[in-house]
């Protein structure tokens, strides 16, 4: 009796013991996936983005941490992309034009990175973002200087590029950086709204 | 119950563990949830099952009913088919091995020494319960429009989706014949009370084992 008693407390024990552990490692049960759990944390606890220099595809440099006091509107592409890029690059279209004039370029920027080294030069750039109607005053076009600072970028941004076939696969998304460099919001590649929605009360 | 012979778990493990199967198996959905973690939990099964008697009966002292190494393999499970966990074992280094560690240690190894000794009310509950959840998660990753671990393409989860639809409805498949045939009669019933005990305690312990990873 008293046996059985210790015994059913300890499967009770147990059992909370695996649920509180599946709670702390799901952030209580709200990201299962690796990209919830990268956008409540850059919800509730952002991070700065690394200090470096990029290469500009206008020519010159490109420093992260002098982007100023804007908000930069941030995402990540290989220009020979057809897919999750073009959508991105559509969507950084649309941003751009929803912005309202005194606010582009003052206090919003866009910036593009490629994580293509291999292929994409600042030509290439240049014409992605043709493309995609970019104004160069406000929409940057820019590539890490080395494979080193390209992993140090994709680490802290949790991107994971993997290959398919001809193509790369990525977690593509849009990125908002404040003004203090850290990356407060994820937003998924087509949800211009809700990136206009974030950043409307705010500039 | 019978033991294991000692060096198979070891070697089960190592094959898992070195260069040529491992990356292998990671580098697709379905090597990494339905092959590999189910065979890490095997390793674990064997190695406890080569152990001598007495660990068993310590164990079971501790767990008459098996209802503790039971939980504590399917919480360990559960851990590293989130998603999330999937992908830190791949990209990251040090959660690769604590998930080998643990699915050998935590899951494996406890169902080797107690999962004998689980009732088959439980067993039955989790065969059921499992088959609902291979229908379940089967269809979540067929249907779902977006990659659910980055390390993985979305082909190979709507494959995996499809995989594990078909596993369902073989496990059901089994259920039902069960129901309207009645389990399969025992040749050896007759050699004696203590034959047929032995038999039943190592088929629904390597059930347990298979289909633990459905327990999502």
């Amino acid at each position: 009796m008293w046996r059985n008693a210790v015994y059913g407390l300890t499967i009770i024990a147990l059992g909370l013991g695996g649920f509180t552990t599946l709670a702390l490692a799901t952030d209580g049960y709200r990201a299962f996936t690796a990209e919830e759990a990268r956008r409540v944390a850059a919800r509730e606890n952002p991070e700065p983005i690394p200090a470096m220099t990029l290469e500009d595809a206008r020519g010159g440099e490109l420093d992260l941490a002098e982007l100023g006091d804007r908000y930069v509107v941030l995402d990540f592409i290989y220009t020979g992309c057809h897919h999750a890029c073009t959508t991105l690059g559509a969507s950084f279209h649309r941003i751009q034009e929803a912005l309202p004039e005194a606010v582009l370029g003052e206090r919003v920027a866009l910036l593009s990175i490629t994580f293509d080294l291999e292929n994409d030069n600042a030509e290439r750039l240049r014409e992605y973002g043709e493309r995609f109607s970019a104004n160069p005053e406000v929409w940057y076009l820019a590539r890490p200087h080395s494979r080193e600072d390209l992993d140090r970028l994709l680490n802290h941004f949790q991107v994971v590029v993997i290959p398919d076939g001809e193509d790369f696969v990525h977690n593509g998304a849009i990125y908002v950086v404040e003004p203090d460099a850290r990356v407060a919001a994820i937003h998924d590649i087509d949800a211009v709204d809700d990136v206009l929605a974030y950043l409307e009360p705010r500039w | 119950m019978r033991r294991s012979a000692v060096w198979a778990g070891p070697a089960l493990l190592v094959v898992l563990v070195l260069p040529p199967l491992r990356p292998w198996l990671e580098a697709s959905l379905i090597g990494h949830m339905l092959v590999q973690i189910p065979l890490l939990v095997l390793a674990g099964v064997l190695i406890a099952r080569s152990l001598p008697e007495v660990w068993r009966l310590r164990a079971g002292r501790l767990d008459a009913y098996g209802v503790l190494g039971l939980l504590l393999a399917l919480f360990v499970v559960v851990y590293w088919l989130l998603p999330r966990n999937l992908d830190a074992a791949v990209l990251e280094a040090g959660a690769g091995w604590a998930k080998i560690a643990t699915l050998v240690l935590l899951a494996g190894m406890p169902l080797g020494l107690v999962a004998h000794r689980l009732p088959l009310l439980v067993r039955g509950v989790l065969w059921v319960k499992a088959t609902a959840m291979f229908f379940v998660m089967g269809w979540l990753y067929r249907e779902a429009p977006d990659r659910l671990c980055n390390a993985y393409l979305l082909g190979e989860q709507q494959l995996l989706g499809n995989v594990m639809l078909g596993l369902g409805a073989l496990s059901l498949a089994a259920i039902l014949a069960l129901l309207l045939l009645g389990p399969p009669r025992r040749r050896s019933a007759n050699t004696g009370p203590a034959q047929p005990s032995r038999r039943e305690a190592v088929t629904p312990s390597r059930s347990v084992a298979e289909q633990a990873p459905a327990g999502t």
